[in-house]
């Protein structure tokens, strides 16, 4: 429900014509876009490729959203789609199997460049995961309930104030230093 | 950015901010929307939707190629005519027209030419002023020895006969004076 609020505000930014508003949407949902599509295509390069066309595709197709789902539900279908093609472009080539040890020892070495000359592929979602959840841990009782409560229930303000007994800018203000100290512990994993 | 900037962006993504301002600063501030990306990032680690790999390499490419698009416009939303209910009620108008100048043709033609005239002087009336293709009926002759009842018949048949030869030549009745005839005949 938050994210749909979110959403359409940036959608119709968009509608209006702002492209940068678009870039909003990717920043947001490009991790589990890429999360998606890479169950159906294993090549980590190709997956990369498979999100970003759906994300100009979708772009490309936003004059058509009306709104009746979440964006996010849209979005899906035509990740979905577009790694589908993409298997199904696959499977109509000619198979590789006439490749011999060389070839293949090159293509493999090729792959593996291209994944290294991209810089923002460094960080591993393990290294991540272990850095957020150390910082979840040593917040506060409090901070580290309503940031919970918001991120993996999907509570709202209002239903964590109830939850947690405290008025609702108490709740707003502990989700935002919550997310602030992961924050701080997180950045200079991304910055590096 | 400020710590208040930074709180509203954070109540915005949870969707409990509803502020063009924040929108504005968020699309034209390179440092917010680094945050932004950052705190989507936490809840995406939280919730596990993340991949093995993190990368920001989709929003550089996406970005760039978007440069290149066309911008996105939605069409102007237009009130769309809907038609239906004005059809059918076009149809409706048709066919109560049809109905209502069927009535009156057959009522004002059958009048005009009968005149108020008896039967027998009317059906000659009728032969004369009309060309009709089928054979023509002659009026039946009234033998005074008959009994009030079959005079009756008599006259009623022979005007049922003349109103349905006249009637018959009318495209718009169709079958309907020959059911009558039969009906009158059955039930003699």
């Amino acid at each position: 429900m938050a994210d749909k609020v979110t959403d359409k505000q940036l959608i119709e930014r968009v509608k209006n014509g702002e492209k940068a508003a678009y870039d909003l949407l990717v920043l947001k949902y490009q991790q589990r876009i890429i999360n998606l599509v890479s169950r159906f295509v294993r090549n980590q390069s190709d997956a990369l490729d498979v999100t970003q066309e759906a994300f100009i595709k979708a772009y490309r197709a936003l004059p058509n959203f009306r709104g009746d789902s979440a964006f996010y539900t849209w979005l899906y279908r035509i990740a979905v789609n577009t790694a589908k093609n993409h298997l199904a472009v696959q499977n109509r080539r000619p198979s590789g199997n006439n490749y011999d040890v060389s070839e293949i020892e090159q293509i493999e070495g090729a792959d593996a460049l291209k994944e290294q000359a991209s810089p923002e592929s460094l960080l591993m979602k393990d290294q991540l995961q272990a850095t957020v959840l150390k910082a979840i841990e040593d917040l506060p009782e409090d901070l580290k309930t309503a940031i919970m409560l918001r991120e993996i229930e999907g509570l709202s303000y209002e239903e964590i104030a109830g939850v947690m007994e405290c008025p609702i800018g108490t709740v707003r203000s502990r989700i935002f230093r919550a997310r602030e100290a992961i924050d701080n512990e997180m950045k200079p994993l991304l910055e590096n | 950015m400020n710590e208040s900037n930074k709180e509203q962006l954070s109540a915005f993504i949870d969707g409990e901010h509803d502020s063009n301002q924040t929108i504005d600063k968020l699309i034209h501030d390179q440092e917010m929307k680094e945050t932004w990306s950052r705190y989507h990032l936490i809840g995406d680690c939280l919730r596990d939707n993340l991949p093995e790999r993190i990368s920001n390499q989709v929003y550089t490419e996406v970005s760039q190629a978007l440069r290149d698009e066309p911008t996105v416009l939605a069409p102007q939303t237009t009130k769309r005519f809907n038609i239906k209910p004005l059809a059918g009620f076009a149809i409706a108008a048709s066919v109560a027209m049809v109905a209502v100048f069927s009535i009156q043709s057959n009522n004002q033609t059958a009048p005009a030419i009968n005149g108020g005239l008896p039967i027998a002087a009317t059906t000659t009336a009728q032969a004369q002023s009309f060309d009709f293709s089928a054979p023509q009926i002659l009026p039946a002759s009234v033998k005074m020895s008959d009994t009030p009842e079959s005079i009756a018949d008599q006259r009623l048949n022979n005007y049922l006969m003349n109103h349905n030869e006249y009637r018959s030549t009318n495209g718009m009745n169709g079958i309907l004076p020959y059911v009558r005839m039969v009906t009158i005949e059955i039930q003699e």
